[in-house]
């Protein structure tokens, strides 16, 4: 998306992979951190935190302010998101389009809204709430449901409907697409074909895992090749800003992580990734 | 009705299995007990109970993985009962907490569920709790690396704690968190507790009773002149003697200041 910088392929930090991604920092082009990872006040974390902003473009990343809910954004949470913002100077900030609470009851993670015009009323609100706090572009993702909603748009056009009329970018999770069009019985492709891919500033792709015939949002495993396959889709339409691997569970040697980053930088620069297939079957022997 | 109503009934669905039950087993009662809607329960009501069952399971698993990961000793000793206990938990605290508290919270809840092995369960779980506590704690506003001076008033700082356990958990502590199976004989033994500066690690101390004594007086009241000689009291020392174990608890109480385990005020003059 225009007006946001190039910043390649990079991973979802972990603290595990904190050595190795310093001493590799020339393969990767940016880092993605978990915000509420760094919100406690610790100062190992900050500490922490300004070693990889002096190696990295940092990209924070929320899981905890539910946009989502029809309530304004916890005023805490906000203020410390921003201060956080502060520190890092970030090119954007990404969210969720979900709910994770409401007042007095914490769900613990991303919830579905549904597909209305009211819950397109209820993120645009916290949108400009947002921007009344904090400076920094925003971006916002699609979720990965497992719970089917009553609504009056499809999905691809209640996340049109969010940020094209927020003005703000979309950051895209191929393997939440994936997921749900094989556990909601659509078509991936068509899916992403709906959207307004001129948007996309950011990428997430990862892997999950299949359980009793439903798929599972779990970054527990390398990316499927279905995503590797969005992913060129999604590269050959729009231009692409970041893009991130997540994995959050089971977490790889640094080397699975840097096999996956170099997929996809040749991806980006449209490249014939035989290599990089041949490599990934190698890992995968390996792994 | 707002969008809110139906996000707070759907939130309690999600993380609240006796509040799910009895909406499934009837779920026009269970949201006329709402502010929604006609449309909205009619819309609740047609929620696909396999879908919300398998979403529910899924956000427990979630808190179970943020949780387990924070108690590292107690998922080892557990062992396959650290998931039913957990989802037993769940039930108790349906609403999720930030993960520490989380963490915190589930030692609470199986510190009274009964557990009785291993042995040294109990003191594994005060362990666990403490060690989350100096781990997570914020930096004092009063933390200075002051000299040890006889008018200093010292204090530990939120990163230490001195703890009696019945068990020598200096040494399992550690075994359990590395997944050690370790059969241990009761062994009383007083333990300090404290974060390795400038990282997210504890390191535990075994110490012994005029230590711990001495640790336990240094509470911000009591200047250090006036701690020493009510240990040494105790100690019952010779005059002679007291000189050298004034020497040695200063330069105790001085290693710890340079930790940032102790922090010390009104400081006045030099010894």
């Amino acid at each position: 998306m225009q007006g946001f910088p190039q910043l390649g392929v990079g991973i979802s930090y972990r603290p595990i992979w904190r050595q190795a991604v310093l001493a590799h920092r020339e393969q990767l082009g940016c880092l993605e951190v978990i915000a509420e990872h760094y919100l406690r006040g610790l100062p190992e974390k900050y500490a922490e935190l300004d070693q990889l902003r002096a190696a990295f473009p940092l990209l924070p990343h929320g899981i905890g302010l539910s946009f989502g809910t029809d309530a304004p954004l916890d005023a805490a949470h906000l203020r410390n998101i921003a201060q956080l913002v502060e520190r890092i100077q970030p090119a954007w900030f990404s969210e969720h389009i979900a709910f994770t609470h409401v007042p007095g009851w914490h769900i613990g993670h991303l919830a579905s809204l549904p597909f209305t015009h009211a819950a397109v009323d209820a993120v645009c609100r916290n949108i400009r709430r947002w921007r009344a706090t904090v400076g920094v572009p925003l971006c916002l993702e699609n979720i990965a449901y497992m719970v089917t909603l009553p609504g009056d748009l499809t999905e691809a056009q209640f996340l049109t409907e969010v940020v094209e009329r927020e003005d703000c970018g979309l950051l895209l999770d191929l393997h939440n697409v994936y997921t749900n069009a094989m556990n909601h019985g659509y078509d991936a492709t068509e899916f992403l074909a709906a959207l307004p891919l001129h948007r996309v500033v950011q990428i997430h792709i990862s892997g999950g895992h299949d359980e009793d015939g439903y798929r599972m949002d779990s970054h527990s495993t390398p990316t499927p090749e279905p995503v590797w396959e969005l992913l060129r889709f999604t590269a050959s339409r729009t231009s692409i800003n970041a893009v991130i691997i997540e994995w959050d569970v089971q977490l790889p040697a640094f080397e699975v992580m840097q096999r996956e980053v170099g997929r996809a930088q040749a991806i980006l620069r449209g490249e014939c990734d035989d290599v990089a297939r041949h490599a990934d079957r190698l890992g995968a022997i390996v792994h | 009705m707002t969008l809110l109503g139906m996000q707070t009934v759907l939130a309690q669905l999600y993380t609240d299995r006796v509040f799910r039950e009895a909406f499934f087993a009837d779920p026009m009662a269970t949201c006329a007990r709402s502010a929604l809607t006609e449309v909205e329960r009619y819309q609740l009501v047609a929620l696909d109970r396999l879908q919300v069952e398998r979403y529910a399971w899924s956000l427990q698993g979630k808190r179970l993985h943020l949780v387990r990961a924070l108690l590292p000793a107690t998922a080892n000793a557990l062992a396959e009962q650290f998931a039913p206990l957990f989802h037993k938990y769940c039930d108790t605290q349906p609403s999720a907490l930030e993960y520490v508290d989380e963490a915190i919270a589930f030692i609470t809840f199986l510190s009274v569920a009964g557990i009785t092995e291993p042995a040294y369960m109990a003191d594994l779980l005060t362990c666990e709790r403490l060690r989350l506590e100096v781990l997570y704690a914020l930096p004092g506003a009063s933390i200075q690396d002051r000299g040890i001076t006889p008018e200093a008033h010292p204090q530990l700082t939120a990163y230490a704690r001195v703890a009696a356990f019945q068990y020598d958990m200096a040494t399992l502590y550690p075994l359990a968190a590395d997944g050690a199976r370790v059969e241990a004989r009761p062994d009383p033994s007083l333990v300090l507790i404290g974060k390795v500066r400038d990282q997210l690690r504890v390191k535990w101390k075994r110490i012994n009773t005029t230590t711990a004594q001495l640790l336990r007086l240094c509470n911000g009241t009591r200047t250090v002149q006036a701690i020493i000689d009510e240990v040494a009291t105790v100690l019952r020392l010779p005059a002679g003697a007291k000189h050298t174990f004034a020497a040695e608890c200063v330069m105790l109480l001085q290693s710890l200041v340079d930790s940032s385990l102790m922090t010390v005020r009104a400081n006045t003059s030099g010894l």
